[in-house]
């Protein structure tokens, strides 16, 4: 994250964006970890799924009786 | 003759169904060696106190003629992300009160229906978030990790404290434990056994299955939880065919593939070449070898992570509100925490993502039955380590442990892994198969077949000094 020199650091995008509070010494933790996934997530992200639908589907059937089967 | 502990459940179930074995006398042995040696392995979280009155009500039935299958009277375990009758389900997580039902996960109560007498708990890592499951260790050495996150169950079969375990499986925690401590564990299709009443970790990725200490085993087990359940949105209505007839299935009919991409790089070479052997062992004995690539499983990773994270921090939304999470362990916490961060786009690339891996692996399973593979490129590791080094290559042990057996999460076919030799520091290799979706047997058959080629699963570990 740092090396994209966000203006605003994670801990002020955390509440506002994402609904949730970190700490300061949570919010470097966080970026810590996010490290290695983030490239993983990038490599995701560059890949072109145009027409392709995605594989978890509504059923709204299913979902009328609360998830159970008849 | 093999210990009585270590005597596989078709070869007791006769036994007992004869009267010539007793499921009391079965559990008091069971009991008696979890007080023995599970004070170091720590696999146990909770003994059922009614497990004696169990056994005897088996026994009572059999006297009046009356025989459940081949689980009657078999001491099983159960992982502690199942909800239980009358035990406590704490989901690696004693520090926090959970509040979760008093009543049978739909696995639980079909093994006892089943006739299974249900020994206890068994360890997990916090939230089946992790391959480490402390502080469980592993019975072929006290210094090493038994995997995770079914950790505890792949310990307590290895160690004989039970005959079968029932495991979860989200991104390989049965798998991983099962190459770890050396036993057989299978993740079935997803859909095959029933969620419900397991707590979940990520819902489209989680798949309830047994280990065991063989693949005849888990068919016996697989047979007796699988099929369709009112009670779970996800469980499948497909006819369960009869396993063990499928297993009777021979290697000479057997299509095997091997995926030389991903699945074969920066593995321990020690690792490779028991794997390497089994495959030349299998192909000697009749099954056809066809290798092949998928350049997409480049991609997975930050597919399985991305819905994972997402899934995780939804299920814990609540714990994380009520900071809860704050007295999860580290290495969770900043998991569940970590899943925040996840948009909802990358959440529906990794799900659009998981149709065209599924399509490519579709396109191999028209030309091969089952696809081998290392289940881990390394060993159970030391306690201590974070971090190993493969073919130069610094790498984490969480992302390596998972590394070969998060595919199959994605595209939700079954995938089991057995020992298939030990590598010079003593521990058990594991071997990975998949199958197609619904066909276990095919799974199962092949398992079956090279262990009786190999008979791998038939060393135990020393629990001398435990």
């Amino acid at each position: 994250m740092k090396d994209r020199n966000l203006a605003r650091p994670l801990e002020a995008l955390s509440e506002e964006v994402f609904g949730t509070f970190l700490e300061p010494e949570r919010a470097d933790a966080i970026e810590r970890a996010l490290g290695d996934i983030l490239l993983e997530i990038r490599r995701l992200r560059s890949l072109n799924l145009s027409g392709v639908d995605p594989v978890v589907v509504f059923d709204p059937a299913n979902a009328a009786r609360g998830g159970k089967k008849l | 003759m093999t210990d009585i502990c270590y005597r596989s459940i078709s070869e007791l179930a006769p036994a007992i169904r004869s009267g010539s074995i007793s499921p009391v006398q079965l559990t008091e042995q069971l009991l008696d060696r979890i007080e023995r040696y599970d004070k170091q392995l720590l696999s146990f979280v909770h003994v059922a106190a009614d497990a004696l009155d169990q056994a005897r009500r088996a026994e009572e039935e059999l006297r009046n003629g009356h025989w459940r299958g081949q689980l009657h009277g078999i001491p099983v375990a159960i992982k502690d992300n199942y909800t239980t009758a009358g035990m406590p389900t704490r989901v690696g997580c004693p520090q926090v009160e959970l509040n979760l039902p008093d009543r049978d996960a739909t696995c639980v109560a079909r093994l006892r229906n089943a006739g299974a007498v249900i020994l206890g708990k068994l360890n997990m890592h916090q939230f089946a978030w992790g391959n480490v499951t402390p502080p469980t260790t592993n019975p072929w050495d006290k210094s090493r990790v038994p995997g995770g996150s079914s950790g505890g169950s792949g310990a307590a079969v290895a160690a004989g404290l039970c005959y079968a375990a029932m495991g979860s499986d989200t991104g390989g925690s049965i798998r991983i434990p099962a190459s770890a401590c050396g036993t057989f564990g299978i993740k079935p299709t997803y859909g095959r056994v029933s969620k419900a009443g397991i707590v979940p970790h990520s819902w489209s990725l989680d798949h309830p299955g047994p280990l065991t200490r063989g693949a005849a085993d888990a068919a016996i087990m697989l047979q007796a939880l699988a099929g369709p359940d009112p009670d779970d949105p996800a469980a499948a209505d497909v006819s369960v065919p009869s396993y063990s007839t499928e297993m009777e299935r021979p290697l000479s009919s057997i299509r095997i593939g091997v995926c030389r991409n991903h699945f074969f790089e920066r593995i321990d070479p020690d690792v490779a070449n028991a794997v390497e052997d089994a495959i030349k062992t299998m192909a000697r004995n009749g099954a056809r070898i066809t290798n092949f690539t998928i350049p997409n499983l480049t991609y997975g990773l930050g597919a399985i992570f991305v819905i994972e994270l997402a899934s995780s921090s939804s299920y814990h939304d609540s714990a994380l509100k009520a900071r809860l999470h704050e007295t999860f362990e580290p290495d969770v916490r900043t998991l569940v925490e970590l899943g925040k961060f996840i948009t909802a786009a990358d959440y529906l690339q990794a799900e659009r993502f998981r149709r065209v891996l599924a399509r490519d692996f579709a396109k191999v399973f028209d030309d091969v039955d089952v696809i081998a593979a290392p289940t881990m490129p390394i060993t159970a590791w030391k306690l201590s380590e974070d971090t190993i080094t493969v073919e130069g290559q610094q790498e984490s042990v969480l992302a390596a442990s998972w590394r070969l057996t998060y595919p199959f999460n994605l595209i939700g076919v079954p995938a089991s892994s057995q020992i298939c030799g030990f590598h010079p520091n003593g521990m058990p290799i594991g071997l990975q198969l998949a199958g197609k979706p619904f066909n276990e047997g095919a799974v199962l058959a092949t398992a079956c077949a090279y262990e009786k080629l190999t008979r791998w699963n038939e060393h135990y570990p020393s629990l001398a000094g435990t």
